[in-house]
């Protein structure tokens, strides 16, 4: 499926029932604090997995937003395909219980990042892994993904770049 | 300005917003801070403050089209637009130069929107960036609305409503306008071009 620039493709509160597959262009999950405060959790791009994986996998309400930050295009499959699939196929379950690993793994290794790295360790370790990044997502949520605000961001990128 | 169909409308305020957009996330995102802080002459506009302008626009804009769109009762979306002759002269007033990318007339800012004190240049910068999502979620409310019926205050005088159809068109060409100027405040090495709004 093809997606236009800020197309929302889950919303908090929805039950996910679609697992994505990134061909093209760069998105973002998110999450809305009840005051109202916008976190960026993880960005996909290709080629990656994308959705909400708890949401998925459990079928229960998504906690959080997915949107395109550029237009682009998605593989898209369901809940039931792959429920089917993991039940018919002991590889493909296999390959899911792998993928989740993973992602498990990627996600206590950034917690480790956020609570202990300062704010130039964080942003150096996002430059060293993916330095594209700059010129394609805002740098307000880059900031928001660090957890640090959006003019340290910029002071750190000034900093560098001299 | 004569009548043209509602899709070229929106196509071209589409693209023009996509340009910004892009210009701003690849390039003006990552040109060093003193060089958007720098005013090219005394007197003239420095980058940031030509995007602290555009914002302030874009906060009245942004909430007065959503509202308009929200409260209309014309919501079939029309085939063809034809601009006002206030709404058209507005947005034939802020086109530039295809070539040169320069106004034929200078004109001079509004009091109430030249920038005076200018909030920090990320988050002008930012802001730019969110107003100019927030145009595009618009865009796409406005298709299914008649762009000739619905009408939206203008910020000098409010109780003079133009077409949204005009709105949205005087909008992107200012917003170009502006972003060309703002090419035009960075050292040539820096400087990316904004094709100049036109309707097509």
């Amino acid at each position: 499926m093809q997606v236009k620039r800020k197309t929302l493709l889950t919303r908090m509160g929805d039950t996910e029932k679609h697992l994505y597959f990134v061909v093209e262009g760069v998105y973002r999950s998110y999450y809305i604090s009840p005051r109202g405060a916008d976190a960026t959790l993880v960005f996909f791009y290709p080629p990656s997995f994308a959705g909400v994986a708890d949401s998925f996998l459990l079928q229960q309400p998504s906690r959080y937003f997915v949107e395109s930050l550029t237009a682009g295009s998605l593989l898209r499959t369901n809940f039931t395909q792959v429920q089917q699939l993991m039940q018919q196929h002991r590889a493909f379950e296999q390959f899911v219980l792998g993928a989740v690993t993973r992602t498990l793994s990627g996600v206590l290794e950034r917690q480790i990042e956020l609570q202990c790295f300062n704010a130039e360790e964080k942003f150096r370790a996002l430059l060293q892994r993916s330095p594209h990044v700059l010129q394609l997502i805002p740098h307000k949520y880059l900031a928001s993904y660090l957890g640090i605000d959006a003019t340290t961001f910029s002071k750190l990128l000034g900093s560098i770049k001299l | 300005m004569p009548t043209f169909s509602t899709q070229t409308l929106f196509r071209a305020v589409s693209n023009s917003t996509e340009q910004l957009l892009h210009t701003a996330i690849e390039q003006w995102q990552n040109t060093p801070t003193h060089l958007l802080e720098q005013a090219p002459a005394p007197g003239k506009w420095s980058a940031v403050q030509c995007l602290h302008h555009l914002n302030m626009y874009f906060a009245f804009y942004n909430q007065a089209m959503r509202k308009a769109i929200q409260n209309t009762s014309y919501n079939r979306s029309a085939n063809t637009f034809t601009p006002g002759w206030l709404g058209g002269y507005f947005t034939k007033s802020m086109l530039t130069d295809t070539q040169s990318g320069l106004p034929s007339t200078t004109m001079k800012s509004p009091a109430k929107t030249t920038p005076v004190t200018t909030p920090p240049t990320a988050e002008v910068l930012q802001d730019f960036i969110e107003h100019l999502h927030d145009q595009l979620q618009i865009i796409e409310l406005a298709r299914q609305v008649n762009l000739n019926k619905v009408r939206v205050p203008i910020s000098i005088m409010p109780f003079v409503k133009l077409k949204l159809g005009d709105t949205l068109l005087f909008n992107a060409a200012h917003q170009v306008r502006h972003a060309q100027q703002l090419v035009r405040t960075l050292p040539a090495s820096y400087q990316t071009t904004i094709a100049s709004f036109r309707v097509k």
